[in-house]
């Protein structure tokens, strides 16, 4: 397999100060690279031309420019199989409920939140990606063994028919 | 055809005395010469001798009538008797020599408007709460994680200081000295942080803008985070007893139960001169719950006990009690077919709800 890549996080909340306490929180903790946005319209054009690999994303909800499901469900358009946090402090269950069933929300997170519930979140999330990338090599490879297996079929008949 | 009889016998007194308008008829001194029914109800409820009218009333209302008599005008007066406001529109029509002066009775439309402004004043109270709730949410969050970041980074720090050779001992010293102090500074800064936490959690559940309907809810989360509201009232001075029964979640408007609980809360504590208590009691009896909120303060004097609960009586004097507070308590309860009862005597007073389990809703007709 190859080298252990940082995991890329995608961060994205339009106050500044809560984008630098969890930077801060991962930066001592984790060796995972952040991606940190206070806009989510910005996020979503680098989604679609900078970033070209993505393990997790967590959106703040209440946003001036876009709501954080609406966000969340541009990066599935795009990184499918990634999972999805919503960061917020606006303790509405109808909302987190409609994100879950929309955007197939990985977890909800509430503000004000506790570090060691963040990063155990965060760690299970990419634990997923991971395995779902595992998975994915898994299938290729299967998928290659089976069209070399019948290219081989494919040869045998020919010899011997 | 229509026959409308205009027989004699059908005189206008008579016909007075069924019209449900205070009406009075004076000679051009003021002097009584014939009250109608509705009248004599109005003045026996305010307790006074009908024969004295115009000198029972106070001496501006008595100008006022005067004033009336003479412009045959309409004026408004606020009467205050026995604790009790009213409001009426005096009108007067001339006939002959004599005068009809009619006592139009508007305090329950007023009382019914300043109850709408009241329950207005506690709608916008609970969304400026949630709104301030949540602006204070994110720089708390921040401040909150950021406390527990800085600890970590002291413990590494630490961790790499303490790995140095090269430290003379007196440097090595002052290290532990200083992460000691930092590390308890943290920790300080974690239960300050807590418990705004917990105030900012009590202040969202206290006004639950979201939830005007129905739901099942449970009661003591509501008393709770009152009680949390209510704290700088009763703070080192009262004390709150709570003996909770084990009691079922309830179908009730949580934010419209809280406003009552919050009432009931503040009244007790206004009650209490200096120190005394506060208990808090919920029980189920059979198919309802029952939560009482009793104090142990100066009591509701026995011939007020009856009006506590009339939209209005207060006797707490102006700018200190609007007189709604309990006439909008006992609307709640009302609308969600309970009951609320009051008993008090020297040792202090006793509210007690009771609230059915479910089917609260009523049903609107019409």
């Amino acid at each position: 397999m190859a080298e252990r890549e940082r995991p890329v996080i995608l961060l994205v909340d339009d106050e500044e100060m809560i984008i630098t306490s969890i930077k801060s929180f991962l930066a001592v903790e984790t060796d995972y690279e952040l991606l940190a946005y206070t806009s989510p319209v910005k996020a979503v054009e680098d989604l679609q031309t900078k970033i070209k690999s993505l393990d997790l994303v967590i959106s703040d909800y209440l946003m001036p420019e876009m709501d954080g499901i609406s966000f969340l469900a541009e990066v599935k358009k795009r990184f499918p199989l990634v999972p999805r946090i919503l960061l917020t402090g606006y303790a509405d269950k109808e909302n987190a409920i409609k994100a879950i069933n929309n955007v197939g929300l990985y977890q909800y997170i509430e503000k004000p939140w506790d570090n060691d519930d963040l990063r155990l979140i965060i760690r299970n999330g990419l634990e997923k990606t991971i395995l779902l990338k595992q998975l994915e090599e898994k299938v290729r490879e299967a998928e290659k063994v089976h069209k070399e297996l019948s290219d081989v079929q494919k040869e045998i008949l020919r010899v011997f028919v | 055809m229509l026959q409308i009889d205009r027989s004699p016998a059908t005189s206008s007194l008579e016909l007075s005395e069924i019209l449900p308008i205070p009406m009075v008829k004076l000679d051009p001194k003021g002097k009584v010469l014939f009250m109608n029914r509705a009248s004599h109800e109005l003045l026996s409820g305010m307790q006074i001798d009908p024969a004295t009218l115009s000198h029972a009333l106070p001496h501006r209302h008595r100008s006022l009538l005067r004033q009336a008599l003479r412009e045959k005008s309409a004026e408004e007066m606020r009467w205050v008797q026995n604790g009790r406001s009213l409001h009426l529109v005096f009108k007067v029509a001339e006939d002959g020599g004599s005068a009809y002066l009619f006592m139009i009775d508007l305090t329950a439309q007023e009382e019914a408007k300043a109850q709408l402004a009241q329950s207005e004043k506690m709608a916008s109270l609970g969304l400026l709460v949630a709104g301030l709730a949540h602006e204070i949410n994110t720089p708390l969050g921040a401040i909150h994680s950021n406390n527990d970041t800085v600890s970590r980074s002291i413990e590494k720090i630490r961790q790499i200081l303490e790995g140095q050779e090269n430290l003379t001992s007196a440097d090595r010293q002052r290290v532990q000295q200083l992460v000691g102090i930092l590390r308890e500074v943290c920790q300080n800064n974690a239960l300050a942080t807590e418990r705004m936490i917990s105030v900012v959690g009590s202040l969202k559940n206290f006004a639950r803008v979201d939830e005007a309907e129905f739901k099942k809810a449970d009661l003591h989360e509501g008393i709770e985070s009152t009680l949390t509201i209510v704290q700088h009232q009763l703070k080192n001075r009262i004390r709150v007893e709570k003996q909770y029964g084990n009691i079922p979640l309830v179908e009730c408007q949580p934010n419209r139960l809280n406003q009552v609980f919050m009432n009931l809360l503040v009244n007790a504590s206004q009650s209490i001169p200096d120190q005394g208590a506060i208990t808090i009691r919920t029980a189920r009896k059979g198919d309802s719950i029952e939560i009482s909120i009793s104090d142990t303060g100066v009591g509701i004097p026995p011939e007020n006990v009856s009006k506590v609960f009339d939209p209005g009586f207060t006797t707490k004097g102006v700018g200190v009690g609007t007189g709604l507070g309990l006439s909008i308590c006992y609307k709640i309860i009302e609308e969600h077919q309970g009951k609320i009862d009051v008993e008090s005597g020297d040792q202090g007073t006793t509210f007690t709800i009771t609230l059915p389990l479910g089917h609260g809703r009523k049903v609107k007709s019409g």
